[in-house]
C-alpha cells in the first residue's frame, strides 16, 4: 500500500495553464460544498476528478463554466475568470440530464456544440460540416438523422461527446462520461479519449476509479476540499479519507499503467 | 359562411390566435412549464377585468398581468424552493380570485367584462385583427432569428450557457413573449379557455414528432386547425365559438396521443427515468 504521489505541481512542465482554482470556496445555501479548494490544470494534461457523491465534482465544472459563481476565491479560465472564455470549452453535462424525450436529432444536438462560434442566423455549411466531423469521430455519423432519445445510454454520452468536440475547444469537460455505459462501449469510449489527448487538454468528472488509472496524467480527489492533487496514481489512504470507511483499490487493466 | 365579413374576420383571428398561441405552447411544453401558461392565462383574465373595470385598454392591463406571473413562478419554478404545482396552485388561485374580485367590484354593466371568461372570436374588429396581426409576424421574427438560439435553451439551458447564450434571458424573454401572445389573444378565445388553445396544440405536436423543427411547425397548424374547425363546428351547430375551439384542440390532442410513435417507444426505452427522473445526477444509475 504505497504511497506514490508526484509532487503535485511538476515543476517541469511549463506549459501554460488552462484552467486555476485559487482558494475557492462554494456553497448552496448554507451547505458548503466546496471550501478552500486550489489546483491547477495546464495544457495537454489529463485530469480526473473524483470523489463521493455529493463531494462536489460537478460544482467544479460549473464554477469553470462560470455556471455559478464562487463566493471566495478566483477562478483562471484561458486567461481571464469565467464565464468569459466559455466558448474556447467543450462542455458535456451529464446524459441523464437530458429529456429524452425532446424531440432532437442526433445531428440537432451535436449542432448546439456550434453556437458559440456561430453568430449567423441559422447554422453554416462549415458549422455542419464540423459537426458530422465530431460525430465521425466518436463513431455515430450514420446516426445523425436518429432521434437522440432512442439511442442507447453508451451511444447517448458519445453523442454528447461529439456535441462538446463541434465547439473545438481547447479544454473539454466531460461529466460522468462513462455512467450508463456498459464495459464495451467504455472501452470504445477509452479510446476515443486517448486519441483526443493528443488535441486537447481534458477534465473528466468520473466516480469510475479504473478509469482513472489508465489515461490520466493527473487526478483530483475532491470531498468539500482537494485532499489531493496527484500526477501519480490513487493511494488507497487518499480514497478512505475520501469515502470514509475500508475500500479496496483493485486495478484492473495493468498494462495501462505507466 | 364567409360572405360575412364577420366570419372573415373570426376567420383571420383564429389564423393568427392559432399560429401564436401554438408557438407560445412549444416555448411552455418543451420547457416542462405547461403551468406557467395556466397561471399567465388567468393573470391574463384577471388583468383584462380590471382594466375593464378602471377604463384602461384591456389589452395592456392584462399583458402587465401576464408578465407580473411569468416573473413571479419562473424564479420560484427555477430554484426549486417551492415544487412547481404549489407555486402554480397559488398562483392560480390568487389570479382567479383577482378576476372575481375585480368583477364584483366593477359597478354598472358587466357585459363586457362577462363575455371575457369565453371570449368573442366573431366580434373580433379591426384592432383586435392589427394587434393579433402584429404579435404574430413578432413570433415568426422572433422564432425565424434565433431559432437555434431557442431550440438550444429550451433543450438543455446548462449547455446553452456554456456556449455563451444568455439562456436566463432568452428564457424569460420567450415567457414574456408568451405572456403578450396570451393577453392579445385573450378576447378572442376567453380568459378561461385560452390555456388550452396555447398547451393543447404543442402537446399534440410533441406526440407526433421526433424534430423540433416539425414541433414548431405542427404546434402553428394544429393552433389553426382548432381555431378553423372550432369556428366552422360553432358556425353550423349554433355552439359558443370559445368552448367549441377548446373542444376542438383536446379532441386533436387525443387522436395524436392514440397515434402517438412515442407512446410505445420511448417510455420502453427509459422506464427509470419515466418515474423518477434524478435530480442528483451523481448518483450512478443501474441499467
Amino acid at each position: 500500500m504505497k504511497n506514490v504521489v508526484a509532487s503535485p505541481d511538476c515543476s517541469q512542465n511549463m506549459q501554460p495553464v488552462v484552467l486555476e482554482f485559487r482558494n475557492v470556496s462554494f456553497s448552496y445555501g448554507i451547505a458548503p460544498v466546496l471550501e478552500n479548494v486550489s489546483f491547477t490544470i495546464r495544457k495537454g494534461d489529463m485530469t480526473c476528478i473524483v470523489g463521493p457523491n455529493g463531494g462536489g465534482k460537478t460544482t467544479i465544472l460549473k464554477l469553470a463554466l462560470g455556471l455559478i459563481q464562487p463566493q471566495q476565491g478566483e477562478i483562471n479560465l484561458l486567461g481571464s475568470s469565467p464565464p468569459t472564455n466559455v466558448t474556447r470549452v467543450g462542455y458535456s453535462p451529464q446524459y441523464i440530464h437530458y429529456d429524452p424525450r425532446f424531440p432532437m436529432t442526433v445531428i440537432d444536438i451535436v449542432l448546439t456544440g456550434r453556437l458559440g462560434n456561430a453568430l449567423k442566423i441559422g447554422y453554416s455549411k462549415a458549422d455542419k460540416e464540423t459537426a458530422k466531423y465530431a460525430l465521425e469521430q466518436v463513431g455515430l455519423l450514420e446516426k445523425m438523422q436518429v432521434p437522440f432519445g432512442s439511442l442507447s445510454g453508451g451511444q447517448r454520452q458519445r453523442v454528447l461527446l461529439a456535441r462538446a468536440l463541434a465547439c473545438e475547444p481547447e479544454l473539454l469537460l466531460l461529466d460522468e462520461p462513462t455512467s450508463n455505459v456498459d464495459a464495451a462501449s467504455e472501452v470504445h469510449f477509452q479510446e476515443i479519449l486517448e486519441r483526443m489527448k493528443q488535441h486537447v487538454t481534458l477534465v473528466l468528472v468520473t466516480h469510475d476509479l479504473a478509469f482513472v488509472s489508465g489515461l490520466t496524467t493527473s487526478v483530483l480527489c475532491v470531498n468539500r476540499r482537494v485532499l489531493s492533487h496527484s500526477t501519480g496514481e490513487l493511494s488507497e489512504q487518499v480514497l478512505r479519507e475520501m469515502y470514509g470507511n475500508d475500500i479496496k483499490l483493485v486495478k484492473h487493466d495493468p498494462m495501462h499503467r505507466r | 359562411m364567409f360572405s360575412h365579413s364577420f366570419l372573415l374576420n373570426a376567420a383571420l383571428a383564429g389564423l393568427f390566435a392559432g399560429i401564436s398561441c401554438g408557438i407560445a405552447g412549444v416555448f411552455l411544453v418543451t420547457t416542462h412549464l405547461s403551468f406557467l401558461g395556466v397561471c399567465i392565462a388567468h393573470a391574463g383574465f384577471a388583468g383584462a377585468i380590471l382594466g375593464i373595470w378602471l377604463k384602461i385598454d384591456p389589452v395592456i392591463s392584462a399583458s402587465v398581468f401576464s408578465i407580473a406571473a411569468a416573473f413571479a413562478i419562473g424564479p420560484l419554478a427555477d430554484k426549486g424552493e417551492l415544487s412547481p404545482d404549489t407555486a402554480a396552485g397559488i398562483i392560480f388561485s390568487l389570479t382567479i380570485g383577482l378576476a372575481f374580485l375585480f368583477l364584483g367590484l366593477m359597478p354598472g354593466s358587466r357585459g363586457e367584462a362577462l363575455s371575457l371568461f369565453w371570449g368573442g372570436i366573431l366580434t373580433a374588429n379591426s384592432k383586435d385583427l392589427l394587434l393579433l396581426s402584429f404579435v404574430t409576424l413578432g413570433t415568426l421574427v422572433i422564432v425565424a432569428l434565433f431559432y437555434k438560439e431557442i431550440v438550444a435553451v429550451l433543450c438543455h439551458r446548462s449547455i446553452a450557457v456554456a456556449v455563451g447564450i444568455p439562456a436566463v434571458f432568452v428564457l424569460y424573454l420567450l415567457f414574456v413573449w408568451s405572456a403578450i401572445i396570451i393577453a392579445v389573444s385573450l378576447r378572442i378565445v376567453g380568459g378561461l379557455l385560452i390555456y388550452s388553445l396555447v398547451v393543447n396544440p404543442a402537446a399534440a405536436a410533441f406526440q407526433l414528432t421526433y424534430r423540433i423543427k416539425y414541433l414548431f411547425i405542427l404546434s402553428a397548424l394544429f393552433g389553426v386547425l382548432s381555431t378553423w374547425v372550432g369556428l366552422f363546428v360553432s358556425y353550423f351547430l349554433d355552439l359558443p365559438a370559445g368552448a367549441s375551439i377548446v373542444i376542438v384542440s383536446t379532441v386533436i390532442f387525443a387522436v395524436a396521443l392514440f397515434i402517438s410513435p412515442k407512446r410505445k417507444t420511448i417510455s420502453d426505452l427509459d422506464p427509470v427515468r419515466e418515474i423518477l427522473p434524478p435530480h442528483n445526477g451523481d448518483s450512478k444509475e443501474l441499467k
